[in-house]
């Protein structure tokens, strides 16, 4: 079998072919030789019992009348027949009457004992007995005995047909086989052919061909499909591949760059962190400065030794710290803003003439303490106005102008203001030049970062939070502009600032402006030189701040009531007429915003001026939501708190002014009662300098009670602040500090008289000329110490040193 | 003991038991007469004989003896039990000069064939009997068969022309084993 299966098909066919042919003949010969042989057989058997029946019959007669020759006679006529072999005939008794036998046949009498019936067949004979019938009765037995001669000899003749037939019939199933087996080997061997062609030549795109639509024809038709799909794979593969590198070259390029990125991005995130580090070190430093200066100013003008002039000095210190911690604070709001990116720039009219005359003015007095000339240029025409944030402006100039003033030594600082149209758009510019240290490129290339410094000492040296310019430069980048810087080391540096000015078609302008022009006053308007006439009503609850204002109005001439939260300053203005309403917006049981609100609900139309120490952008949105005229931020600048009140009261009284001479008085309307009896004369609204502020007193007993007890506790609060002062006088002229001396002694004799001690600014006078006179230090020191001793006598002096030792405690 | 005929037929039974009893008694028959007696009835066999040979259907084969029996009861002997045909075989003896009665096969013995050889014709006339003789001047005279022995073998010879005469019809089969007398 084994062998069977190696064979080739063709062989196989062929084989199966020839076993089956053979198999089939053999077996139909075999048939056939065997129908024959019994046949033939039987046709013996049958020509045999014929000759014997007839035979017997013509016997008869003989049989019956024992006559052996005519027995013998009938029997002899066998002999025609060469293969009877022997015969023989006997009567009924058994008893023989007549045999043949063929020459040479030896023996016969075997015969004999055959009985009547189915012929006996042997190997090589065969007998066939028969009875003899005379009327229905056997009369005698015949038997005759045949060779099988004819039987073998046709057997022989018949195999030797079959085995030709057979060798023919194999030879033409083997010629059919050899032509037809082509009609399945060929398909296959070439179907076999093409798989062997494509696994030696990998060629998926040969294609076996069709020959015809059975089996074989659908195994084609199924390997073709195989190859399509195996063909289109490949191309797959082949475009995944090439697609994979390009992907895997694309990725790794990207990764490279990423891992560059990241890796600068780490740097920048880890510098940016040493900078914060850095930041808040300095920050931690810049702030304990101030603070520092604060409470051990604070702390020498509680000491009882200090005299007027000392404290005054201290004071000086102690303001002068806090508003460098405001600045601080301030910056680094802003700069938290601006990382936030949440600062917000107004678009208003603006004069920038005006903005850079005032940046001037107000950083002159610092200029001037450092002998340096500072001077504001205009270059070309000017437009009146221009839309920009005028605030953030005048931060960004003062911040650069203040910076310029810090790194300058000698010399002097120009402002220089012009327009210009770049790439077509119009922009104001500010050039601020100095004289100063200058910077190296070092330097230049670190300065708009944020929190860091042109160095660490240069901080220590300079002081600030390094946020200026970062601020400055971020603010003009907001305003639709930018900062840059030109420096030349050790000789001077350029800050330039450009804004986006808008349109400047058609906008007026104006020729050769100076400082002077502008009629700005050239130094800070002297504060204690503002009167103030008017009824205002101060809602507030912080009672230092209570304190602090009353003071600021009281002593600048205002009657002030106070409320200490929104409710009462509802109450206060139902059953009183005011001018003004001075309104903190954070209070108790009713703020600022909600007591605002009402008021303006129930038809209050007078200015209501708000008072917030938030700081933050959208704060001032919200007051004037709430119905606020005006906004003031804690802390209060008493300069600011002054002008803006004054200006408030004088368009107040010139309106009402107006109403009376003819028209209708609406605040009559609003305030039932009659106007003040006391209201100052129009003609003395205006800020003038008042030749003595004794007229506060002089003028006090015809004052309200509330103004009398305002300027009751402004003396009070004058008294408990005279220890301070003679702690500043003491340590002054103990640690030779003329200067500040010369200041206290100064502000001792201003106010002396203002609160009714005329005593003490007679003898602060006499020690201020000596100061100024640059007398000898024993002169001087003699003439503190009668100022001192002076003020120690004053009424609730000792009450005061006292208080001041417990509000200490209570206070901070 | 002689049976003749006409006689009643009881009486020709008892002579036949009688003649049966004397001839055991006296002698036992011939060899040759018991041969010839067997070929009396195998020559029913191979002879037919016309239809009206018989008196009725249901009339008996008879054989008949004429004159002196000389079978001693082997005629007998031969026929007891035996048919021709549906017909049961009887023996009957006839004597000579008389009528010959009824019978299909008629024996005349050597001994009385003297006495009635030139009667014979006359007395069978052309009924269909077959007569059977010994002599040699039996089938000259008109006889049919006629025994004769050769090589101590009894054997017959035949003359057709009576037989056909007599409208009997004789096997081929039968006249291949006789002799045929020619005249």
């Amino acid at each position: 079998m084994r062998l069977l299966k190696d064979l080739p098909i063709r062989r196989k066919l062929m084989l199966i072919t020839t076993v089956i042919s053979g198999v089939a003949l053999v077996v139909a010969c075999a048939a056939f030789a065997t129908y024959d042989y019994i046949t033939f057989r039987s046709i013996i058997v049958k020509d045999l019992t014929t000759s014997a029946d007839v035979i017997g019959a013509n016997c008869t007669a003989a049989i019956q009348f024992a006559d052996r020759e005519s027995a013998n006679e009938a029997l002899s006529s066998l002999h025609l027949d060469r293969s009877i072999m022997s015969a023989s005939i006997s009567d009924r008794t058994g008893a023989e009457l007549a045999d043949y036998r063929r020459k040479g046949v030896a023996d016969s009498a075997w015969i004999n004992k055959v009985m009547v019936g189915s012929p006996q067949i042997g190997t090589d004979s065969m007998v066939v007995a028969r009875a003899i019938m005379l009327d229905q009765k056997p009369i005698g037995t015949i038997r005759i005995c045949s060779d099988l001669s004819r039987l073998y000899d046709r057997i022989r003749t018949y195999a030797a047909a079959l085995l030709v037939v057979l060798v023919a019939g194999l030879s033409a199933s083997l010629l059919v086989v050899s032509r037809l087996q082509g009609v399945i080997t060929t398909p296959i061997l070439s179907l076999a052919q093409t798989a062997r062609d494509i696994a030696e030549n990998s060629n998926y795109s040969a294609r076996a061909v069709k020959t015809g639509t059975d089996e074989l024809g659908t195994l084609v038709d199924c390997f073709n499909g195989m190859l399509e799909q195996i063909e289109l794979q490949n191309t797959q593969l082949a475009a995944h591949r090439d697609h994979l590198e390009d992907e895997v070259a694309r990725r790794t390029e990207e990764l490279s760059t990423t891992n560059t990125q990241l890796s600068a991005a780490r740097d920048r995130a880890e510098a940016a962190n040493r900078a914060k580090s850095d930041f808040l070190a300095n920050m931690s430093h810049e702030i304990r400065t101030p603070m520092t200066a604060i409470l051990g100013y604070a702390d020498l003008m509680l000491s009882p030794q200090q005299t007027m002039s000392d404290r005054i000095d201290c004071l000086q210190v102690v303001r002068r710290n806090a508003r460098h911690l405001m600045d601080l604070i301030n910056d680094v709001l802003d700069i938290s803003k601006i990382e936030a990116d949440k600062m917000t720039v107004e678009k208003i009219p603006c004069d920038i003439a005006q903005t850079a005359v005032e940046v001037v003015s107000m950083l002159r007095p610092r200029a001037m303490i450092k002998n340096l000339t500072l001077t504001v240029d205009f270059v070309g025409p000017i437009p009146v106005e221009v839309r920009t944030d005028p605030t953030r402006l005048k931060q960004v100039l003062m911040n650069l102008t203040a910076n310029a003033i810090k790194f300058t030594d000698r010399g002097d600082i120009r402002l220089k203001v012009s327009v210009e149209k770049v790439d077509g758009a119009d922009r104001a510019r500010f050039d601020i030049t100095d004289s100063g240290i200058g910077m190296t490129p070092e330097q230049l290339a670190k300065l708009f970062k944020p929190f860091v410094q042109a160095d660490e000492s240069m901080t220590r040296k300079y002081g600030g939070t390094g946020l200026g310019l970062v601020i400055s430069k971020r603010l003009a980048n907001y305003m639709g502009g930018d900062v840059a810087v030109q420096s030349e080391y050790g000789k001077r540096s350029t800050f330039t600032v450009w804004v986006d000015a808008g349109s400047l078609d058609g906008a007026t302008m104006r020729e050769g402006l100076s400082e002077s022009v502008l009629g700005i006053a050239t130094h800070p308007a002297d504060s204690e030189q503002i009167a103030l006439s008017g009824r205002i009503l101060l809602a507030e609850d912080g009672i230092d701040n209570q304190r602090l204002l009353m003071m600021h109005l009281s002593m600048a001439g205002a009657d002030v009531v106070l409320a200490e939260n929104g409710r009462i300053a509802l109450e206060r203005v139902q059953s009183e007429p005011f001018d003004v309403v001075l309104m903190d917006m954070q209070m108790p049981e009713l703020d600022g915003y909600g007591a605002t609100s009402e008021l303006r609900r129930r038809g209050f139309t007078l200015p209501i001026i708000a008072l917030t120490a938030h700081a933050m952008s959208g704060d001032r949105a919200k007051c004037i939501e709430a119905g606020c005229t005006d906004y003031l931020t804690k802390p209060i600048d008493r300069e600011l708190l002054l002008r803006t009140v004054s200006g408030y009261l004088q368009t107040i009284q010139r309106e009402r002014l107006r109403a009376a001479n003819g028209g209708i008085d609406p605040v009559s309307v609003l305030t039932p009662e009659p106007p003040h009896p006391q209201r100052t004369p129009p003609e003395q609204i205006a800020p003038q300098r008042l030749p003595k502020p004794a007229r506060v007193i002089t003028s006090s007993g015809g004052r309200t009670c509330a103004v009398a007890m305002a300027m009751k506790k402004a003396t009070q609060g004058f008294v408990e602040r005279l220890p301070e002062r003679v702690n500043s006088l003491i340590s002054q002229i103990s640690q030779g500090q003329m200067d500040d001396l010369r200041r206290t002694v100064h502000q001792l004799k201003g106010a002396g008289t203002g609160y009714g001690f005329p005593l003490i600014t007679e003898t602060a006078a006499k020690a201020e000329a000596m100061i100024k006179a640059s007398a000898q230090c024993d002169e001087i020191r003699a003439g503190i110490d009668e100022l001192v001793a002076i003020i120690r006598q004053v009424e609730g002096y000792n009450i005061a040193v006292e208080k001041n030792d417990k509000s200490e405690v209570v206070d901070h | 003991m002689s049976c003749t005929t006409g006689q009643p037929k009881w009486l020709s039974m008892i002579a036949t038991v009688l003649l049966m009893a004397a001839t055991v008694s006296a002698a036992e028959p011939s060899r040759e007469y018991q041969v010839k007696a067997a070929f009396i009835y195998n020559f029913t066999q191979f002879i037919e004989w016309p239809e009206g040979a018989f008196a009725s259907a249901d009339a008996p084969f008879v054989v008949a003896v004429l004159g002196k029996d000389p079978f001693n009861g082997a005629l007998e002997q031969a026929m007891e039990g035996k048919r021709v045909g549906s017909r049961a075989v009887v023996v009957r003896r006839y004597e000579v000069g008389s009528v010959i009665g009824p019978c299909q096969i008629l024996f005349v013995p050597l001994t009385e064939e003297s006495a009635v050889i030139n009667k014979l014709p006359r007395l069978v006339g052309d009924r269909p009997i077959l007569t059977v003789g010994e002599s040699d001047a039996f089938l000259p005279l008109g006889g049919i068969f006629r025994f004769y022995t050769e090589d101590k073998k009894v054997r017959f010879e035949v003359s057709t022309q009576p037989a056909e005469q007599r409208r009997l019809k004789i096997s081929s089969k039968l006249l291949k084993l006789a002799r045929i007398y020619k005249k």
